[in-house]
């Protein structure tokens, strides 16, 4: 149940800019007109004289109660001194029986048709003690009639929105310029073919490198498969080895699992505290045979950033391919390939606000780097891909990249300093908070946090007002506490207890401070019901108790 | 000419403050006003001609991009509603 004070505010403020007219004050101020959707809306109102009202309505046309609602709306909207836009009654004008009804049309009619402003003047603070009331009876039960609210948006790292930007330009594609990009033979293929040349170098720019070097798949996922089990495969018959780590993203580990029962050895590098991994036990972790090295730029879960040109600069020392999974750095860091001496990279379309179903590999020509094709076909990309790549969504995230690369610094700053909000906030008003990850190699938009003594799920599902995560989409559905704390080392409590924050390019101050209020709310109200938090309260050192047995 | 560019540009900055405000996405609207009012605030003190030439038709282009993506929403009865008590919220 959505409070009714919520919904409320929504229509006391509800944003009209809709019907264009100009307006000095700001959009929310109380005088904007309502938009005819209103009708939209099947809430029920438990406010006495309404419910009267609509039981006594027979249903003389289909959804009476909801219509009335609606009605009630506008009399509120009007009693707040609202303008109402008119609507359409005839059917009721002429299927009223019953003197209610009539009451009601005229009721309406008068507000509405004549545009005149009628019902009692009811004052704002009047209005929200009447909400807070129904509120607190619960008076209202939120059906979604299509007109349901939606939560803050605060889990960038699973998707993000698309940029209006990269929509923009995905669309001609996706409506006129329709070819196949492979076709040679006519107009179509060659405006195509341009677009995602065009997209192509859009990408290597962004990341430094070649046009040539960028090949097109359909995600991180893909591009994680091809380079790993690319690589491998294609030296398998010198090089055995594999070096990768605990923290990377499930596509990773399982590529080298599967790779494991192809007979190759895997060394899963162990991560600190901090989540970065030790250089001295990468360099010790190097064999002869070694063929690749894998290691996330930024990680999805803690958002730690791992020092990668130094990664680089071992792994050409010791002449190993150094693959990267950059599908949370790209675009909000600065990423150069030539100067991070990566040789393999990922990339995802939908983590840089870019359509979903498309990433790149990068793969570098000078030194050439040999992979195994995963996908056989009609040799496009370079053969490296086969399989005709998708116009509207490769242009997509040659937008993505463009749009990034101009607005890397300015995004960075304007996170960063949204991202120090949230943790001071949340942190100064609830003790016991603990931020997985380290606190300085990080990416800011990208927050964990743990908090002692409460549920994660529960506090997840009590902050159902805001779409945020514990541990990463992949492994939502899994009741296991997520393989990366484990792997940093947090206690067994403290994992399932973690909530991830994500930080965006369209995430708002507002958002920010309510996810806060609402977090540090029911953070307190959960300890408040948990008896290990009275434990602790009381001095009681939770480590030193011996649980019976039974 | 430089008169000129300045009401240019003044008009540009309404037009696109006032075809943002249309968007019916929270998210969308809010990045599109702020980034639009710190665009221009950045840029407020460039003398270059030739640049602010190019600042100018990249403004021209953006504003062309807002009203097709405001369109657009219009059209798909995209009203994305926040169920926060903040007052800038909106209906979907």
């Amino acid at each position: 149940k959505i409070p009714l004070a919520v919904m409320w505010q929504e229509w006391l403020a509800a944003d009209s800019h809709t019907n264009s007219h100009e307006c000095p004050k700001r959009p929310t101020t109380l005088h904007h007109r309502f938009a005819n959707s209103t009708h939209q809306l099947s809430h029920f109102l438990g406010i006495p004289e309404a419910g009267k009202r609509a039981e006594q309505c027979s249903c003389c046309h289909a959804d009476c109660k909801a219509h009335h609602e609606t009605h009630l709306y506008s009399v509120k909207a009007a009693g707040l001194r609202l303008p109402i836009w008119a609507h359409g009654h005839r059917h009721l004008e002429k299927k009223a029986q019953n003197p209610t009804q009539i009451y009601c049309f005229v009721y309406h009619a008068s507000i509405t048709k004549l545009g005149w402003r009628a019902g009692p003047r009811v004052s704002e603070p009047l209005v929200n003690v009447v909400l807070e009331a129904l509120q607190a009876f619960r008076l209202v039960s939120f059906g979604d009639g299509g007109g349901a609210l939606r939560p803050l948006y605060m889990d960038v790292q699973a998707t993000t929105p698309l940029d209006p930007r990269v929509l923009d330009s995905m669309l001609p594609y996706l409506m006129a310029y329709y070819g196949n990009p492979h076709s040679r033979t006519h107009a179509y293929g060659w405006e195509s073919e341009a677009a995602v040349e065009k997209a192509r170098r859009q990408v290597a720019d962004l990341i430094g490198a070649d046009s040539r070097e960028i090949i097109f798949t359909s995600g991180a996922t893909e591009s994680n498969n091809m380079a790993i089990k690319g690589v491998a495969r294609f030296y398998k018959s010198r090089k055995k080895h594999i070096i990768t780590t605990q923290t990377e993203h499930k596509c990773v580990l399982d590529s080298c699992r599967s790779l494991e029962t192809e007979g190759f050895r895997v060394t899963y590098l162990p991560v600190k505290k901090n989540g970065l991994i030790d250089l001295k036990e990468l360099e010790s972790a190097f064999q002869p045979d070694t063929s690749l090295v894998s290691v996330m730029t930024v990680n999805n879960e803690i958002g730690v950033k791992q020092p990668i040109r130094d990664i680089g600069e071992i792994c050409r020392e010791h002449k190993v391919f150094f693959h990267t999974d950059a599908a949370q750095a790209i675009g909000k860091i600065p990423m150069d390939v030539n100067d991070m001496k990566i040789d393999i990279m990922s990339i995802s379309g939908h983590k840089i606000y870019g359509p979903k179903g498309v990433g790149a590999l990068y793969v570098r020509r000078r030194p050439r780097v040999r992979l195994e094709p995963l996908q056989s076909g009609g040799g496009q990309e370079r053969g490296l891909r086969s399989g005709t790549v998708p116009t509207p969504l490769a242009v997509g995230l040659g937008a993505a990249c463009e749009v990034a690369q101009q607005e890397m610094e300015y995004d960075h700053k304007r996170i960063s300093q949204l991202a120090e909000r949230l943790v001071t906030k949340i942190m100064s008003e609830v003790p016991d908070v603990v931020m997985n990850g380290d606190r300085e190699h990080r990416y800011p938009g990208c927050v964990n946090l743990s908090f002692a003594y409460v549920e994660g799920e529960s506090l997840l599902m009590a902050l159902k007002d805001v779409a945020l995560s514990s541990g990463s989409a992949c492994t939502s559905a899994s009741l296991e506490p997520s393989y990366v704390l484990r792997a940093i080392g947090t206690d067994e409590d403290l994992a399932h207890s973690s909530i991830r924050f994500g930080i965006g390019r369209f995430t708002t101050e507002e958002e920010v401070d309510y996810t806060v209020r609402k977090c540090v709310q029911h953070v307190k109200r959960l300890r408040e019901m948990s008896p290990l938090w009275e434990m602790v309260q009381d001095g009681i050192d939770l480590k030193s108790i011996k649980w019976t047995q039974h | 000419m430089a008169a000129s560019s300045r009401a240019e540009v003044l008009r540009l900055y309404r037009a696109l403050l006032r075809e943002s405000q249309r968007f019916g996405g929270y998210n969308y609207r809010t990045y599109a006003i702020r980034r639009i009012r710190d665009a221009f605030r950045e840029n407020k003190n460039i003398k270059d001609s030739e640049k602010i030439e190019e600042l100018v038709n990249k403004a021209k282009v953006n504003l062309e991009v807002i009203h097709r993506q405001v369109c657009l929403f219009l059209s798909f009865h995209l009203r994305v509603v926040r169920s926060s008590n903040s007052s800038r919220t909106t209906k979907s």
